[in-house]
């Protein structure tokens, strides 16, 4: 039995960090707590979770969980979490749990916090800090009923430390043919890439919509990027034509950057994109339109053709 | 020849004493079951809130007269307007043809007899006719065009088939009664129809049997009198009573005002906004129950034509079934998402003929919603960084003349005996393609020598965006600190190039006791213009177009002052768009709408591009930042567009500006 159940999140190489942090808020709550991972071929990752003062480390293993299929991890978790019978089910803010773990609450017929960032014990009874409004304020809440399903936000909590003694591993075993079968998995895409993350790169290079499609985005966006061993970044038009991946979106309605150097390749500048980059330390606009917006907020401005001069720098900076 | 002082009719000649009684038995129970079912509306109404009808009697006679009784919202080029007409007009006039022979039969004084008959029988058969054939398009138009805003329910059809069937009834009575009393010809003329009836289908009738017939058709055409009066409350015929209420109820105030929130109230009842149904107030409530499901409001919303979860016409039938239900939460039936979609462009309140204000009701949940926490993303951190940085763009205040470098505009502080203060609002501060505009104006303002100020790092966000949204809270305390500010520097006289200030300063700041002369910029080119302290030079001889800002033409009613100013009257190569002037189409940056994710299927920008672009125009013009950015976004995204420019009004009359006349546009 342990108070707490802690869904850990793996890559299925090793475990993924951020989501050891919700120990710490399991450590608050009190009572035992057990770390539970779910997939397929797990001896690795099982073992390296030994460490963190858990009462037990629960192995959900079998080859019909080889893919995170919602349907079939929320039935896992839910039985899991009755048989162990865990008062609160943690996890960690991340897609994979916005997934998951609403399912998982819906089985257990339990409520639901999301992005819990603190807890204030009163009287016996404990109430959730979250963010609301984009974070201009804090809601607390209670829940009512004997079990609940958390999500943590990372950032508010400590990384925990392995030096504990190691603690056991369990199967956890349960008949696979009583899993949903409502999803199909088609298949996995994973953008395998050398390149630093676009929201902690120190050179960013972006495109817009003059760059035409995904061939001619990747050769000349990322090219530069790679000889300066950059980020790539794409306005929103850019990734509403399919020249480059909705992550990698820029601006008022996608990740906000700073980097030290933001290159903006025929970026003419809307506000929507200029939002998310206004903290960047040196902005170097490369624009043929001389009235571009974006000129009135770049550091460097260079009026030309960008595909005459994208090569050439890319050239000249290749050489060294 | 017949004397035509003699010349009347019989009223009750073929029905029996009895009959007499049981019919009239008849016509006042349907009456009650009416006035019952009205009742009953009138109760749930009385849940909500004291509100509405709070003008004096003035107000409501003149609205009256102008939307209930000249329909002046009804009128139109359309097959809906001709038809409504047509059963309007024969509606009432039967209506008081009846009455008024009720009252000839049952006064004192029997008039319905000699000149007055005969005019009262030719008018009482023309308006009929009107009725008919208005029953006769209402159906054609259900069955062939099929309009899907209008919707189409069976019960349509019964109601359609009733009111046909009285004036058809009414018709036969007529032409019966006419034929067994063997009406004089130059007296029966008059009843036009009755008399082509009696002359062709009843030629040759035996007047005994035209007098049994005669009894039955009465009967018929009575139960069903009896039959409409009882079926009124469930149909759409309802707004007939509901519509002039609600016409007369609905409060006065400015199209581009939302509703103050008292603090003090807050404080009281806790609430913010409205979560169940009875926080709406009466009138609101009762506004519900006017609408006759036209669907014109959804024809005009550019949520609805862009296909997102929003249309205004919805909105009020949700909430209308809730209230019939029984049911209290209206995010029950009316989904967040629904909420957030509105521009709030106030095209469907423009539309709606019996003045239901859609945006007030969609205003009213967004503030519960904002005061539950339910906006999350760009938009949430747009509202906080109005809060912490005093703009919606996160930008420090500190660089709000950024725009102004190298012009030498005059602040307030170094100009203080200045005439007009020059608002210049958040877009044209920070962005940096409304910046060129800011730059553009004050050009202009000094080459025409008027005498002007900015309030640089002093000016903030109006809150027109905070408000819309719905965080009320957020424009009360960003309104108090502009009006204080207004005061301490003694503006009295403001201009500014962006039509949400516009509005927020004259419409809303009132409500806070700012008082001010407020001028889009606009109008204040426009009269430089035609004072001859501006030139509007010559336009380039391509095709140019003009996108009205809602909160500029629709709301505020200015259409003429962008045209004068681009020379638009004596322009050959203007062209207008299809939807222009005061019926304008939103660009879909209002309501807030500028700072949320929009697929890229479901943006009002391209729509409106596209329609932009298939005037040939070369040229789009407009007159806010907002649109402005929007417009250059939608052309970007449609083939073509990358040929049109998009420009500020200011901005073309600067390019245009003739050589001599002072610097270039930086």
């Amino acid at each position: 039995m342990a108070e707490s159940l802690i869904l850990i999140e793996h890559d299925r190489q090793q475990v993924k960090r951020p989501s050891l942090h919700a120990i710490a808020l399991a450590r608050q709550l009190g009572g035992e707590y057990a770390l539970l991972v779910v997939g397929h071929g797990l001896d690795g990752i099982a073992t390296s979770l030994v460490s963190y003062g858990a009462s037990a480390v629960v192995v959900v293993d079998d080859s019909a969980l080889e893919e995170p299929l919602a349907d079939r991890y929320a039935a896992v978790i839910a039985e899991a979490a009755r048989k162990h019978g865990a008062k609160t089910i943690l996890g960690t803010s991340s897609t994979f749990s916005k997934d998951v773990l609403p399912r998982a609450a819906a089985l257990l017929d339990a409520p639901m916090i999301t992005d819990v960032v603190a807890i204030e014990k009163m009287d016996g009874s404990i109430s959730y800090r979250r963010p609301i409004n984009a974070g201009s304020m804090f809601a607390t809440v209670k829940v009512e009923g004997d079990r609940r399903i958390l999500t943590v936000r990372p950032t508010a909590f400590e990384p925990p430390v392995a030096n504990a003694s190691p603690c056991a591993i369990k199967r956890f075993d349960f008949d696979p043919a009583s899993l949903p079968n409502g999803m199909q998995f088609i298949s996995r895409e994973e953008r395998k890439s050398n390149r630093p993350d676009l929201t902690e790169a120190r050179v960013v290079v972006s495109g817009g919509r003059p760059l035409k499609d995904k061939e001619t985005f990747e050769r000349l966006v990322g090219g530069l990027a790679d000889a300066l061993g950059g980020a790539i970044g794409a306005t929103r038009a850019a990734v509403d034509a399919g020249m480059a991946p909705n992550d990698y979106q820029i601006g008022q309605t996608g990740k906000i950057v700073a980097p030290e150097l933001y290159i903006a390749l025929g970026i003419s500048g809307a506000i929507q994109h200029l939002a998310g980059i206004k903290d960047s330390r040196i902005i170097v606009a490369i624009n043929k339109d001389p009235d571009a917006p974006i000129f009135q907020m770049a550091t460097y401005a260079l009026v030309g053709d960008l595909y005459q001069i994208v090569p050439q720098l890319i050239e000249s900076i290749r050489r060294g | 020849m017949t004397d035509i002082n003699n010349a009347t009719r019989e009223v009750f000649g073929n029905i029996q004493p009895w009959m007499r009684v049981v019919f009239f038995i008849m016509i006042a129970a349907s009456i009650a079951v009416l006035v019952r079912q009205v009742a009953a509306r009138v109760w749930l109404w009385r849940k909500g809130q004291k509100g509405g009808f709070e003008h004096s009697w003035r107000v409501w006679i003149e609205r009256l007269v102008v939307y209930a009784v000249a329909q002046k919202r009804v009128h139109r080029k359309s097959l809906g307007a001709l038809l409504h007409l047509l059963l309007f007009s024969g509606f009432v006039v039967l209506t008081i043809g009846t009455t008024l022979l009720a009252i000839a039969y049952d006064g004192p004084y029997y008039f319905h007899h000699g000149w007055y008959y005969l005019i009262y029988e030719l008018t009482m058969d023309v308006f009929g006719v009107a009725f008919i054939i208005g029953c006769l398009l209402a159906m054609y138009r259900r069955a062939f065009h099929r309009p899907a805003s209008l919707g189409h329910n069976s019960r349509d059809w019964w109601l359609l088939g009733l009111l046909l069937s009285l004036g058809v009834t009414g018709f036969l009575v007529e032409a019966l009664r006419m034929h067994y009393t063997q009406v004089q010809p130059d007296v029966a003329h008059w009843s036009i129809v009755g008399w082509l009836i009696d002359v062709t289908l009843l030629r040759g009738i035996d007047p005994g049997r035209a007098q049994t017939l005669h009894l039955g058709a009465w009967w018929l055409h009575a139960i069903l009198v009896a039959a409409f009066f009882a079926t009124i409350p469930v149909n759409r015929f309802l707004h007939v009573i509901t519509g002039p209420l609600n016409i007369a109820g609905r409060p006065e105030r400015p199209m581009g005002a939302l509703v103050p929130l008292k603090m003090e109230e807050v404080e009281q009842t806790g609430r913010t906004g409205v979560h169940e149904l009875a926080d709406f107030n009466r009138q609101q409530l009762l506004s519900l129950d006017s609408c006759m499901e036209c669907g014109r409001c959804e024809d005009a919303c550019p949520a609805t034509a862009t296909g997102k979860p929003l249309s205004p016409k919805a909105v009020v039938i949700d909430l209308r079934n809730l209230m019939s239900l029984g049911g209290d939460d209206v995010h029950r039936t009316i989904h967040d998402e629904t909420l957030w979609a509105c521009t709030m462009c106030q095209a469907c309140v423009q539309e709606c003929p019996v003045l239901i204000g859609h945006v007030d009701l969609i205003s009213d949940m967004r503030r519960d919603l904002i005061g539950e926490g339910k906006l999350s993303g760009p938009p949430a951190k747009a509202l906080q960084q109005i809060g912490s940085q005093s703009n919606p763009y996160g930008r420090s205040n500190s660089e709000r003349l950024a725009w102004a470098e190298g012009l030498e505009v005059p602040t307030a502080e170094s100009n203080p005996s200045f005439e007009y203060l020059l608002w210049v609002g958040c877009a044209a501060s920070f962005d940096p393609r409304a910046q060129k505009v800011a730059r553009a104006t004050v050009q202009l303002l000094k080459d025409a020598e008027v005498n002007f100020a900015v309030l640089g790092k002093e000016e903030s966000c109006t809150g027109d965006p905070a408000r819309r949204i719905g965080d009320e809270f957020l424009f009360q305390q960003r309104a108090r600190t502009n009006i204080e500010t207004l005061t301490r520097r003694k503006v009295k006289k403001i201009v500014t190039p962006c039509p949400h200030c516009y509005n927020t300063l004259k419409n809303e700041y009132p409500q806070f006791g700012g008082q001010y002369e407020v001028q889009h910029h606009s109008t204040l080119l426009a009269e430089l213009v035609g004072a001859g302290r501006l030139s509007n030079g010559s336009s380039d001889g391509e095709p140019i177009t003009l996108h009205d800002p809602c909160y500029l033409a629709r709301v505020n009613g200015e259409v003429d002052a962008t045209r004068a100013v681009i020379g638009a009257p004596n322009d050959a190569q203007y062209r207008e768009m299809p939807r222009c002037g005061k019926k304008t189409f939103c660009c879909g940056a209002g309501g807030g709408r500028m700072w949320f994710e929009e697929a890229p299927s479901q943006r009002v920008s391209v729509l409106r591009a596209q329609e932009a672009l298939a005037t040939g125009a070369r040229t789009l013009a407009t007159a806010c930042p907002f649109c402005l950015n929007m417009m250059t976004d939608g052309m970007a995204g449609v083939p073509g567009g990358e040929n049109v420019k998009v420009l500020d009004i200011a901005e073309l009359l600067l390019n245009r500006r003739p050589p001599s006349s002072g610097s270039p546009v930086s």
